[in-house]
């Protein structure tokens, strides 16, 4: 079943055509690669889906229902949630807060409810909690509950968000460089823990990620964009060895490694 | 050629309209008087810390000047009066003096609210000629300043002199404090009763200040209360001693409270309730529910002209302004120049408009009515009369 | 001496209260939207003829009329953000600061067409007679402006640390961005922040009309109060409540001590003083300046 769908997505600053008519899907359940040269519009491609920015062109559907042009509370409402490529946290309130927040958004409970501070909107608020905690042992947060955001170190950092996206519940996890900043064997921890999000929360993953090893290992499917454009797609080991992957890296007199 | 002769014979023929539209009148000497009409100018405070006052005084002179258009005027001629809002600030009404004089060209300055802002465009009226008649302000300088300036009753400074009088001779109260505003308003009546007091070898226990438009007093409360003064002079208007009596019964202190003119208004005890009452002012005209021709008329104008706002000695103030003024355009005739206006005010002697009380000039006595003044004092909230009116002594000219 | 001071100290403490209350709503709309309310003042001012028109005209009972000029002035407040400010939310900073100055005017020349610019007394349940109680010297108007400004400060307190939606808030506060991803509508949350200001504007207009008069010049108190929110740090919200109390306290003994000139000008004083030593306000971050 097709979970994601992004039709012909376009969209221009100005002069630069950051996405240049591009069009993927995601089947449920699985990690999607998002990969390609610094500038090749994987981020905005990322903005495009979660509302940020408003397309000038093309169609995104999620579980057949067009998210186009839907606000980013709405689209983080239908189950989509993403991490940002530098750490979005709250950050001067507590690392459980930050949790907390995202908790906050599965409850239906209206400000007048929680101004009488009605025994349903407590024990719903006791019920977020919990949850909350629990969410944090599983990413091995705990301890930390009461900290400052913002005084986490990196690693943390990145974790509490990956953790605060799927506080969200989320149905569709878009995550932007998640080992970014993270060291070899930190970003073989990530791998794993990447693996048993998607085994534990069912839920289908698309990555953008410059650590090719990482990627090849946990992607089903890779999708290459450059210069805005799709130029390849297919399994880790199809898009490995398409000489117009191969070109577009070169191209970047960096090589297949970022910088 | 032909081109500039056409346009010439246009040119001549606009000026011709013009001339038949302005009625072909032959045009006065003087700004502001026309055939039919003669316009007079005013600041007033209609939004701000007195607007109380503005608000009134400019109604009590529209009354007047509405009766007597109704009728058709002053020697044929309807009065206007033009009121810009200067907020009590003494630099917006140097703006608006200079507005009403160079735009609006009014023959005179009529009724201008407040002493620190008829004090800022004194000396400009001065270099313009235009005579500052009546100013709603009872300083003790408009007696004294010369030809442009025509006072109308009794000075903050002469009702001081009745205030320490009272005090010390009736009531015995040695210890007597001052709570002024810090301008020329406040500093008139205040230096007045320093030097009275001198004369009495005695001073003030205590002189504390406020700034216009202030509103809390409760450091002046508590400098006052440790001062142990048994009276405190309020060399203030309407919303400050309600206010001030109100913090100083809050610390436990209940001085004899008691001031000129400007708080005589039932405004203070509307804000003031039970805190101002046995609260003492001075009057230096009858109350408008006083009895007498003048104040029927008085009241049958309000009624007819301004029926939402109730006699209150704010608008008889501007109602017995605009009576005097009148008096004089009758006077002056159909010669109407801003000197012979002043002139006739000059001629104006033992004139009572019908409530028992005289206004006279002459020589260089510039005050009109002559000095009297009566102390009333806040009884069941009202204002009630204590004594009969008493011929002021000149309390000391600045 | 002892016992006029205390109440030099508590008297100037219940006007910092107000002060408080007012600081309070510039910063949580200057921390959730950016924007400085310029009208913020008004809401106090308009809340005072509310209560007076409910009070006097209505003849409501007082904690009706107290509840009801809270709400009202709420709504105030939104619809001030719905009108006038999220139509331009996109426009520079400074003109939505000019927006706010533009609707203050607006309000406050609406009161003076409605009721004139005339003082009004208006009514409170608060006793103005003294208490003493050991050195301590105070009315009950004071001890009550305090009581309900603390009241609310520990109720917006707990409202922010403990609610969803006082969550929520504080997310929206510190990342447009990342609130928005964990399904917060900011626009809503905008709103809410307004009509909160606007409320405790209201519960300010309540509490100090009574004490300095009411007319439509009443708004010129946020100025003072805007003080207060600087002095501890513009966008702290402790700060805002300590900026605002300390000031009422300071105006009142640099008037005992000195006169009403330096009273007058005390609170820049301070202001500059606190300023030169710590840029940032007593609890706000010092500016980083990047080179
Ligand atoms: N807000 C913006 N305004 C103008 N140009 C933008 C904006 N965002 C992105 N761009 C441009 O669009 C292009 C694509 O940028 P994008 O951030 O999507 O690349 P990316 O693939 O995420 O790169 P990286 O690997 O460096 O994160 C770049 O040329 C970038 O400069
Ligand atoms: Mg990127």
């Amino acid at each position: 079943m097709i979970d994601l769908s992004v039709h012909q997505l376009a969209l221009n600053f100005g002069g630069v055509r950051a996405v240049d008519g591009v069009t993927f899907s995601l089947h449920e359940g699985e990690i999607h690669g998002l990969i390609g040269p610094n500038g090749a519009g994987k981020t905005t491609t990322f903005n495009c889906v979660t509302g940020f920015y408003r397309p000038t062109g093309g169609t995104i559907r999620f579980r057949e229902r067009e998210i186009t042009h839907l606000r980013p509370d709405q689209i983080a409402r239908l189950g989509i949630a993403r991490t940002f490529q530098n750490v979005q946290l709250f950050r001067s309130m507590s690392a459980l807060d930050n949790i907390l927040v995202a908790k906050h958004s599965q409850m239906r409970t209206g400000i007048l409810a929680e101004a009488l501070a009605l025994r349903l909107v407590r024990r719903q608020e006791r019920m977020a909690r919990g949850e909350a905690e629990e969410l944090m042992e599983f990413l091995g947060l705990m301890g930390i509950q009461r900290q400052t955001a913002g005084n986490l170190p990196l690693g943390s950092q990145k974790r509490l968000e990956l953790g605060r996206a799927l506080a969200l519940e989320p149905k569709l996890l878009l995550l932007d460089e998640p080992a970014s900043g993270l060291n070899t064997s930190e970003t073989q921890v990530l791998a794993q823990l990447l693996l048993k999000i998607r085994d534990r929360f069912k839920l289908t993953v698309l990555l953008v990620e410059h650590d090719m090893g990482l990627m090849m290992n946990i992607s089903d499917t890779i999708t290459v964009l450059n210069f805005g454009r799709k130029i390849a797609e297919g399994t880790p080991r199809d898009v490995q060895n398409d000489p117009e992957v191969v070109k577009a890296y070169l191209g970047e007199n960096s090589g297949a490694e970022r910088r | 050629m032909k081109r500039l002769l056409s346009s010439a014979g246009a040119l001549a023929g606009l000026i011709g309209l013009l001339v038949v539209l302005n009625g072909g009148a032959p045009t006065w000497a003087e700004d502001g008087v026309t055939d039919k009409e003669v316009i007079i100018g005013a600041g007033m405070d209609l939004t701000g810390a007195v607007a109380n006052w503005g608000v009134n005084i400019k109604a009590g002179m529209e009354a007047v000047f509405d009766r007597v258009n109704d009728a058709g005027g002053v020697h044929g001629r309807k009065i206007k009066l033009i009121a810009y809002d200067h907020v009590y600030q003494p630099p917006k009404a140097v703006t608006n003096a200079k507005r009403l004089v160079e735009r609006d060209k009014v023959f005179v300055m009529m009724g201008h609210l407040g002493t620190p802002t008829t004090k800022a465009i004194k000396e400009y009226l001065e270099e313009k000629q235009v005579p500052n008649i009546f100013p709603a302000t009872l300083a003790s300088m408009w007696t004294t300043s010369g030809k442009w300036h025509v006072g109308d009753l009794a000075s903050y400074a002469d009702q001081t002199w009745l205030i320490i009088d009272y005090l010390v001779n009736e009531r015995k109260i040695k210890k007597i404090a001052s709570f002024y505003q810090d301008d020329e308003y406040g500093l008139d009546g205040h230096l007045a009763g320093k030097a009275r007091l001198k004369q009495y070898e005695l001073a003030y226990v205590a002189e504390v200040d406020y700034k216009r438009a202030d509103i809390d007093f409760s450091s002046q409360a508590a400098k006052l209360k440790e001062s142990g003064a048994e009276a405190v002079i309020v060399q203030a208007v309407y919303r400050e001693p309600p206010r001030l009596a109100e913090q100083c019964h809050a610390i436990g202190y209940y001085p004899q409270f008691i001031g000129p003119g400007p708080i005589v208004v039932n405004k203070t005890i509307e804000l003031g309730g039970k805190h101002v009452e046995g609260l003492i002012g001075v009057e230096v005209y009858p109350l408008p529910t006083d009895p007498g021709p003048f104040l029927d008329l008085y009241r049958a104008d309000m009624k007819k002209y301004f029926p939402g706002l109730p006699p209150d000695t704010t608008n008889l103030y501007g109602y017995q302004k605009a009576a005097l003024f009148v008096e004089a355009l009758q006077r002056t005739g159909r010669n109407l120049t801003r000197d012979s206006l002043l002139k006739s005010i000059e001629s104006i002697k033992d004139w009572d408009p019908g409530w028992g009380l005289k206004y006279s000039y002459g020589g260089d006595n510039r005050r009109g009515m002559s000095r009297v003044g009566r102390l009333v004092m806040v009884k069941n909230g009202k204002w009630t009369k204590m004594s009969q009116w008493i011929e002021l002594k000149e309390g000391g000219r600045r | 001496m002892v016992e006029i001071l205390t109440s030099q100290v508590v008297s100037g403490l219940a006007t910092g209260c107000v002060y408080a209350l007012i600081a309070l709503g510039f910063v949580l709309i200057f921390k959730a939207t950016d924007v400085v309310n310029f009208a913020q003042g008004e809401f106090v001012m308009a809340s005072g003829f509310i209560s007076y028109t409910l009070l006097i005209r209505f003849e409501l009972p007082y904690w009706l009329v107290f509840l009801a000029t809270i709400a009202l002035s709420g709504i105030m407040g939104v619809a001030l953000e719905r009108v006038v400010v999220r139509p331009i939310m996109t426009a520079p900073i400074f003109s939505i600061v000019i927006a706010t100055i533009g609707a203050s005017i607006v309000m406050r020349s609406s009161a003076g067409i409605l009721y004139g610019y005339d003082v009004l007394p208006l009514p409170t349940i608060f006793s103005k007679d003294p208490i003493h109680w050991g050195v301590l010297n105070f009315t009950l108007m004071d001890a009550g402006v305090i009581g309900s400004s603390l009241v609310i400060m520990v109720v917006l307190y707990l409202f922010f640390k403990l609610t969803k939606t006082g969550t929520a808030m504080r997310a929206t506060a510190q990342s447009q961005t990342a609130a928005r991803l964990m399904g917060v509508s900011v626009g809503r949350i905008f709103s809410l922040t307004w009509a909160i200001s606007a409320g405790i504007g209201g519960v300010a207009g309540v509490l100090i009309a009574p004490i300095i008069y009411l007319d439509p010049n009443l708004g010129f108190i946020g100025v003072k109060a805007f003080a207060g929110a600087i002095l501890g740090g513009f966008g702290s919200i402790p700060g805002a409540i300590v900026g605002g109390m300390l000031l009422g306290i300071l105006e009142n003994l640099s008037g005992y001590f000195f006169n009403a000139g330096i009273k007058q000008v005390s609170t820049y004083i301070l202001l500059i003083l606190v300023l030169v030593v710590r840029p940032g306000g007593l609890f706000g971050a010092a500016p980083i300046r990047r080179v």
